[in-house]
């Protein structure tokens, strides 16, 4: 559990048990709030929404049970349900500070960002006075010590900086993670993550790069790497701000051409889609990656589609979880309308390709991959297949050429030698056609080009 | 003899009396001191022993007989428990008494007796009684004897008009004795035997729960609980009436086990299979042993033996997959698992280990669905969680934005 989600359970918890003048024990109420939480901590999430709403039917004038009912609403997407619960909570006891942070986290959601911060800076005031003045108030050196000793701060200013980035003002942000001693002057975070990428896990990977977009002065090739890495992860918004500082900031035409390229064929050209929807498919997506949830996780795609029809990453998740049913057209269907809310969309015409090609439909297949190599020509995986739905179609040459190409490619910049496509080239070159086709590895593309 | 000389002798008589049952109450507790420490490190055997020997000095002593008892019940001794017990309750009939003599003749398949001790045992108030009523009814239940288990029911203040048993707990009580009432009260609106039945079979009761399941699934009208039901009774329990004996020794096997007396436990579970050679649990059981020590070469002969008994044994054929798996059989692993999940295809343990053996194969976009749909029926499994977490990074719904999600 992150330090986030544990501060969040202790609030809940101090939120249930000290709340004064209500009908039931506070103890009642603190012991039913803690099992429930429980489930959810254990990640029984529909059982722990359902038991959150009996809770609040059962004690409806406490604040502590519709707080963690609208927590775990918020969780799993069901956004109006945890506003309501929110607002309800905070009507019930509105000097509480467990709603308040929970409404910011809301709001953060929902794109709401200026709201969101009222809501923090009120969160503020429930840490003791000193420490509030000095987070508030206070110079450079005193925010960075009470921010430091405070890991509730420390969430607090953690998220304002990135709400300031989701805003856009990369440069306020900066300051403010000087200001809150988050990065240190001088230091080079930069080479820092760099040097370390290739051995860490992800969130360790994201603290690095993240540190270096903060830095000052930016570093251009950092900063565009934490949009890579935002863009894997699904939050389109922050990404489009970043590859595009990342591209404004580099001197180097090339690096310049390529930001351009990746924000056009990864980041719909920059165009800005509603918060909603992009949290409505982070959590989709996580729903059915983890829990396996399907029904849950379209429901919650085709709500974000509502919202934003010209964002093509729901419906390639649903294309997804309509592969993994069985159910091949509309899987089919899924990927090209993803190709019709974004016809530059790399990925869209990828998968279609990818899909066509697990079909066998060969000849259907041969121009969508094309499309797909024009918008990313370092896509060793689709140009296997290109070379593979070539041959198929009796267009030896072709085959031979694109999979040289890859084969190169694959040589010049990858650890991977592909030893059976090689094989199978140098097969054919001696003995001419076989009665099989050639074999399609698909390799795990650089960093900011997978997960969807 | 002159007085004074007889007056001698009889004092160095006395003395030699009075030496004599000074050692005799030394040799009894520090024999009965060894073997209560010997309980508490779960060396049962060794407890039995040292008891043994405490009650050969001081036959008469009940603190003696009464850690006889205890020791020879946990090694599945039912028939030395019973003789113990019946001579506890020859020097004091106290109800505490009577409860253990109650408990350990219920095992040893003495049920007219035991029925009797239960009988005497509630008649007393004691501080143990309400728990000892509990137990006397599930015995009554088990036992077939549904008019008595009424009546003590009705006697104990269990019994209310219109109560609905399976919703609606008993004050005083365990959930499950007033759950096994709505069987005898109202078996036809009675969804809650399934739990019922789930919880008594993994407790090792094997009759009871068949004989619920089967009376649920003729009995109910909702189509999904029956199928459910059904399908628990084929996959979890025996297809045959197991004799008491069997029962409680796999009983005793699997609690030493569970305790790492490993030694007792296959004796046990030896018992077991000489006192009903048809019934599955024990040999499976006693493969779990085997699985304990990594001896999987022993556990995969007493698997397949289990299975070849019953074929339709869930945790028999899902540990002969294991077991498979751990010997490197992958493949067979598999196809094994697939014979678990046509048993059950809702059992996130079967999920779960079909992924890891594909993994182990390199299978992993098999394997991530597998283990997916293991934690989608089991979310409490934080291993699944925790490989789901590596491979998919950190759960981005914690937080609103990047930090929130990823501060680890």
């Amino acid at each position: 559990m992150t330090r986030a989600a544990r501060a969040l359970v202790a609030l809940l918890l101090v939120v249930a048990s000290a709340a004064p003048g209500v009908m039931a024990e506070p103890d009642e109420v603190a012991a039913q709030v803690e099992r429930v939480t429980q489930a959810y901590r254990d990640g029984r999430f529909q059982d722990a929404l359902v038991s959150a709403r009996d809770l609040v039917k059962q004690f409806p004038d406490e604040p502590a049970p519709r707080t963690l009912y609208g927590s775990i609403a918020e969780y799993i997407g069901e956004f109006d349900e945890a506003l309501v619960a929110y607002a309800q909570a905070r009507a019930l006891s509105p000097d509480r500070a467990g709603a308040q942070y929970r409404m910011g986290s809301l709001l953060v959601r929902l794109g709401a960002y200026d709201q969101a911060l009222t809501h923090l800076d009120f969160f503020v005031t429930s840490f003791p006075w000193d420490a509030r003045w000095k987070f508030l108030n206070g110079d450079a050196e005193q925010k960075a010590q009470v921010v430091k000793a405070e890991p509730g701060l420390e969430a607090i200013a953690q998220l304002k900086v990135d709400i300031v980035m989701e805003k856009g003002d990369l440069t306020q942000a900066r300051t403010l993670a000087h200001e809150y001693g988050l990065v240190a002057a001088g230091r080079n975070y930069c080479t820092d993550a760099r040097q370390r990428a290739s051995r860490r896990g992800s969130d360790e990977l994201f603290k690095a790069f993240r540190l270096a977009a903060l830095a000052t002065p930016p570093d251009p090739d950092c900063v565009w790497w934490y949009g890579q890495w935002l863009t894997d992860e699904g939050y389109v918004r922050l990404a489009q701000h970043m590859v595009s500082e990342g591209t404004r900031l580099t001197t180097s035409p090339v690096n310049k051409a390529s930001g351009e390229r990746y924000l056009k064929v990864r980041l719909m050209g920059g165009r800005s889609i509603s918060k909603r929807a992009e949290q409505l498919a982070i959590i989709g997506r996580q729903r059915y990656l983890r829990e396996r949830d399907a029904d849950g996780a379209t429901h919650l795609l085709e709500e974000a589609i509502r919202l934003e029809p010209g964002f093509p990453r729901p419906y390639l998740h649903l294309a997804r979880i309509a592969w993994d049913r069985g159910e091949r057209t509309s899987a089919l269907d899924w990927l090209t309308r993803a190709i019709q809310a974004d016809p530059e969309h790399w990925r869209a015409h990828r998968n279609l390709a990818q899909a066509l090609v697990s079909l066998g439909r060969y000849a259907d297949a041969e121009p969508r991959l094309r499309r797909t190599l024009e918008l990313f020509g370092d896509d060793t995986g689709a140009q296997l297949m290109l070379a593979r739905v070539l041959y198929s179609q009796g267009k030896y040459e072709e085959y031979v050429k694109e999979t040289r190409l890859a084969l190169q490619f694959a040589e010049t910049w990858s650890r991977q030698r592909f030893p059976e496509v090689r094989e199978f080239l140098t097969n054919y070159e001696a003995a001419g056609t076989a009665s099989t086709l050639p074999p399609t590895p698909d390799p795990r593309v650089l960093m900011g080009w997978n997960q969807d | 003899m002159s007085f004074r000389r007889i007056a001698i002798v009889a004092c160095l008589a006395a003395a030699l009396a009075l030496a004599a049952t000074a050692t005799a109450q030394s040799a009894f507790e520090s024999a009965l001191e060894a073997g209560l420490a010997a309980m508490r490190a779960n060396r049962y055997r060794d407890a039995l022993e040292r008891f043994r020997e405490a009650v050969a000095v001081a036959p008469d002593n009940v603190a003696g007989l009464l850690a006889r008892v205890r020791a020879a019940n946990s090694l599945g001794e039912f028939e030395e428990a019973v003789i113990q017990a019946r001579a506890i309750v020859g020097f004091s009939p106290a109800p505490e008494h009577q409860a253990w003599l109650a408990a350990v003749a219920e095992r040893a398949g003495f049920s007219d007796e035991a029925r009797a001790a239960y009988r005497a045992s509630v008649q007393g108030e004691w501080l143990g009684r309400s728990d000892i009523a509990e137990s006397f009814l599930l015995f009554l239940v088990d036992n077939g004897d549904y008019p008595a288990a009424l009546d003590l029911a009705r006697a104990e203040g269990w019994i209310a008009p219109e109560r609905d048993y399976c919703r609606d707990p008993i004050p005083g009580i365990n959930r499950r004795t007033g759950m096994l009432l709505a069987w005898m009260i109202h078996p036809e609106q009675a969804p809650c035997l399934l739990s019922v039945a789930r919880s008594l079979t993994d407790e090792g009761y094997t009759r009871l729960p068949r004989r619920i399941l089967a009376d649920l699934t003729a009995k109910t009208d909702d189509q999904k609980l029956r199928t459910r039901a059904a399908a628990f009774l084929r996959a979890r329990l025996p297809q045959h009436d197991v004799s008491t004996a069997a029962e409680a020794l796999n009983g005793a096997g699997y609690s030493l086990a569970r305790r790492l007396q490993y030694e007792d436990a296959i004796l046990a579970y030896q018992r077991a299979m000489a006192a009903d050679p048809r019934f599955s649990w024990p040999p499976s059981n006693l493969a779990r042993v085997y699985i304990n020590r990594k001896d999987y070469t022993q556990a995969l002969d007493w698997l397949q033996k289990a299975v070849a008994l019953n074929p339709d044994h869930l945790r028999a054929v899902q540990n002969l997959g294991w077991t498979l798996n751990e010997l490197g059989r992958r493949d067979e692993a598999l196809a094994i698992y697939q014979r678990a999940l046509a048993l059950d295809p809702d059992d996130a343990w079967t999920h779960a280990n079909i992924g890891w053996a594909l993994l182990k194969l390199g299978r992993e976009s098999e394997a991530v669905p597998e283990l997916q749909t293991s934690l989608r029926l089991d979310p409490s499994q934080r291993n699944v969680r925790t490989f789901l977490d590596t491979r998919f990074g950190s759960d981005p719904r914690l937080g609103p934005t990047p930090f929130g999600s990823n501060d680890r």
